[in-house]
Order: structure tokens, then C-alpha cells, then sequence
């Protein structure tokens, strides 16, 4: 069990030399029927190290990261989490979740609970921890979003911007080793955008391994360590963002850019 | 309905000896509740179905597991959607069980007939009959007014 005061306390990240792969993808394959998804992808992430994973819609990148906590199973290959493997065990699977944040597009709260609920749910009930004690924590990641003052409404009554960082702390408040952020910003009203691109980078700043699925290129340059570019169930490219940006080295990133920068 | 109440107690007698037979009273409840559980499981499985998959995922990813997932996030939310239909399926519920009477038991209105067809009985047949009409109103009424209030509590519908 967690003690209140290192969730509340981030600890900064370790130098990335000599730490062992927090994700490790080995030949992952996976099928939607007869349609491939995932081919072959083969992908390591450090500790601390930020992905920023884009391409065009239908390219599986969704699919990649939902694998990785198992909302999809992948069916060849390896995926280790965190020195867990991820098969049919279930057990392993959950103890995998608990340590994995997510964040949706579509927000996902549970709308007949209240923000501060919402919070502190997996905390007494995963994690075991008291009321009391889940309370403190989900007061202070709100803190940190922005929006402790919203803690007793409804999500049905925070705009989209509000309702996403209410995700992002909600994830928080298991204290995960890894962030997954499955296109966080694109549900949401351009104006509302930047508050939950500015959320994301503080945490990336703290240290946070994360790896985002997003469009956002601004976001992406800022923070991200690697840019992976996925087409047709494969990754194409793995680059730095300046080198990604500015001379990619394949045809398809090439064109894809082209389309995305207009 | 009306064929469970009628195995209840035309067939179950001749399948049973008499010492293990339960009361026809028990019999007329046991079909009744068994009726009532299948409306009721149908309406509440709607409800299910109108839970987006997301909120399974954002309970998945938060490592809850299956039956507490289904206890904290998706049930008080099926059920909630589903309170109009509960209600309804519950108030037919209440009216059906004059249907007794096919099996011999007294219900609400055969009580009042019989009450009628014993001389020493003082009041009128209409009385009686309004009576019994204000009993089933006060039952339907209320329990009507009940599931609207608790729709109109917790969060307002999204």
C-alpha cells in the first residue's frame, strides 16, 4: 500500500542510462479479422522517456497503446510492462492497469459520481486506501489541474477542457509509472486545447513516462524525446521531433506531414 | 402468466406427493415472483446495453476488476437509465396478481366479492368496488410518484 506522502510527492525521474525498458514490445501482431493491425511492431520505451505516436487515421496507433494495457489483446508476440508480461492471466493483467494511467478522448468520467468521487473510486477500492486519505490525494492532483473548486459538481457540468483534466487526475491518483494518452485533445473545442496540452506538459516536466497518441505537433516538439510514425498497422519512422519535422526520412512521414502542416 | 400460475397448481400437484407439496399460497408467490423476475432481468439488461463501452475501459484501465466495476460504475448507472420501465413493469406487476383468482385464491377484488355476497355486509357494491379502485390507485400512485423521485435525485441526466 501506498503511503500519502510519496503519491503526493513526485519523485523526479531516474537518468534513463542503464534503467530497464518500463515497455518492451516484441513482434506484436495483431488481426481485427482478416484485417492486420498490428504488424510487427517492435518498440522499447525507457523510464521517464516521452513518446509522441502519430499517423494517419486507421493506422493502429490507438490499437498499440490500448494494447499495452490490454483493453486490446494482441495475439503474437510480446508486451512487457513494467517486468510484467502481459498474457491471459488476469491477475497480472489488473496488477498491470493499476500501475498504467489512461486518458480517453472522450473523457470517460463516470458521469453518476462526483468529481471528487471519481477520484478517489480506484484509490479506496483498488488500492484499498481509506477515505480520507484518497480524499487528500484526489485534492491535491485537482490542485495541480487547476480545478479544486469543481471538486463536489457532476462531470456533466464542467465544459471539456475541465472534464479532461478531471481524467488526466483521475489517472493521477493511482499514481502510475506510465501515462497513456489516447488522443486527449481531439474532442475538444480549440479554445479548451491548451489548458489540457499545458497539464500534460508539466507532468511530462515532472518526469512522467508518457506516451501520447496526438496530432497536437506544437505539443509534440516541446516535449516529446521520439516522434514514432505509424501507417497501416506498421511504425514507419522513429525519429527525434526536430529531425521528424523538419527532414523525415520516409516517403509516407514525408506526405503525411505535408497533409497534417497543410 | 397465466400458464405458470396454472403448472403452479393444476401440474404440480400431480407430480408431487402430497407431504412435499408447499402451500397453493406458496405456489401462486414462487410463479409470480419467477414472472416478475424475467420482465425484470429484460428491462435491467436495456439498461446495460445503454452503457458505452467507454466506461468499462476507464474501469478497466483503473485496474478495477470485473464484479466491482459492475457493482460502483455500470449498475447505478443501468438502473438509473431504467427507472421509468422498472416502474412500469412493477405497477403491472401490482395489478396482476388478481390473476390469482383463476387458481382459486383470493385477490383483492374477490375479497371484496366475497365480502359482498355475505348478507351481514353493510355497505353498498359500489362502495366496495371504489374502495378497492382507491386501494390499487394508492399502491400505483404512490409507487409511481416514488420512481419519480428517484430519477429526479443524483445527477441530472446527461
Amino acid at each position: 500500500m501506498l503511503n500519502s506522502v510519496s503519491a503526493i510527492r513526485h519523485v523526479p525521474s531516474l537518468p534513463m542510462t542503464n534503467d530497464p525498458a518500463v515497455v518492451e514490445m516484441v513482434g506484436v501482431n495483431k488481426w481485427y479479422g482478416a484485417f492486420h493491425s498490428l504488424k510487427n511492431i517492435d518498440l522499447t520505451i525507457q523510464r521517464g522517456e516521452k513518446l509522441v505516436i502519430c499517423g494517419p487515421s486507421g493506422s493502429g496507433k490507438s490499437t498499440m497503446i490500448r494494447c499495452i494495457n490490454r483493453l486490446e489483446e494482441h495475439q503474437q508476440g510480446r508486451i512487457v510492462v513494467d517486468g510484467i508480461e502481459l498474457t491471459g492471466d488476469l491477475k497480472k493483467i489488473d496488477e498491470i492497469r493499476r500501475d498504467v494511467g489512461m486518458v480517453f478522448q472522450h473523457f470517460n468520467l463516470f458521469p453518476h459520481l462526483t468529481i471528487l468521487e471519481n477520484l478517489t473510486l480506484a484509490p479506496i477500492w483498488v488500492r484499498k486506501m481509506r477515505r480520507k486519505e484518497a480524499e487528500q490525494i484526489a485534492m491535491h492532483y485537482l490542485d495541480r489541474v487547476k480545478i479544486p473548486d469543481q471538486a463536489h459538481k457532476y462531470p456533466g457540468q464542467l465544459s471539456g477542457g475541465q472534464q479532461q483534466r478531471v481524467a488526466i487526475a483521475r489517472s493521477l491518483c493511482m499514481s502510475p509509472k506510465i501515462m497513456l494518452f489516447d488522443e486527449p485533445t481531439s474532442a475538444l473545442d480549440p479554445e479548451m486545447v491548451k489548458e489540457v496540452l499545458d497539464t500534460m506538459v508539466s507532468l511530462a516536466e515532472e518526469g512522467m513516462t508518457m506516451l501520447c497518441v496526438s496530432h497536437e505537433m506544437g505539443f509534440a516538439r516541446q516535449v516529446a524525446d521520439r516522434v514514432v510514425f505509424m501507417d497501416q498497422g506498421e511504425i514507419v519512422e522513429i525519429n527525434t521531433p526536430a529531425e521528424f519535422f523538419s527532414s523525415p526520412h520516409h516517403e509516407r512521414s514525408k506526405l503525411f506531414l505535408a497533409q497534417i502542416l497543410h | 402468466m397465466l400458464s405458470i400460475l396454472f403448472v403452479a397448481s393444476i401440474m404440480m400437484p400431480l407430480f408431487l406427493p402430497e407431504a412435499l407439496l408447499p402451500d397453493k399460497f406458496v405456489r401462486a408467490l414462487v410463479a409470480l415472483t419467477i414472472f416478475a423476475a424475467a420482465y425484470l432481468a429484460e428491462v435491467i439488461r436495456g439498461g446495460l446495453q445503454a452503457i458505452p463501452n467507454g466506461q468499462y475501459e476507464a474501469a478497466a484501465s483503473l485496474g478495477l476488476p470485473f464484479w466491482r466495476t459492475q457493482r460502483l460504475v455500470i449498475l447505478p448507472q443501468a438502473i438509473r437509465v431504467v427507472i421509468p420501465a422498472l416502474a412500469n413493469t412493477i405497477i403491472v406487476m401490482i395489478k396482476n396478481t388478481s390473476l390469482i383468482l383463476v387458481i382459486g385464491l383470493f385477490d383483492l377484488i374477490s375479497s371484496g366479492k366475497a365480502a359482498l355476497a355475505d348478507p351481514e355486509w353493510p355497505s353498498p357494491a359500489a362502495e366496495t368496488f371504489l374502495f378497492i379502485g382507491a386501494i390499487f390507485f394508492a399502491l400505483s400512485f404512490s409507487f409511481a410518484r416514488f420512481a419519480d423521485f428517484l430519477e429526479r435525485r443524483g445527477p441530472a441526466a446527461h
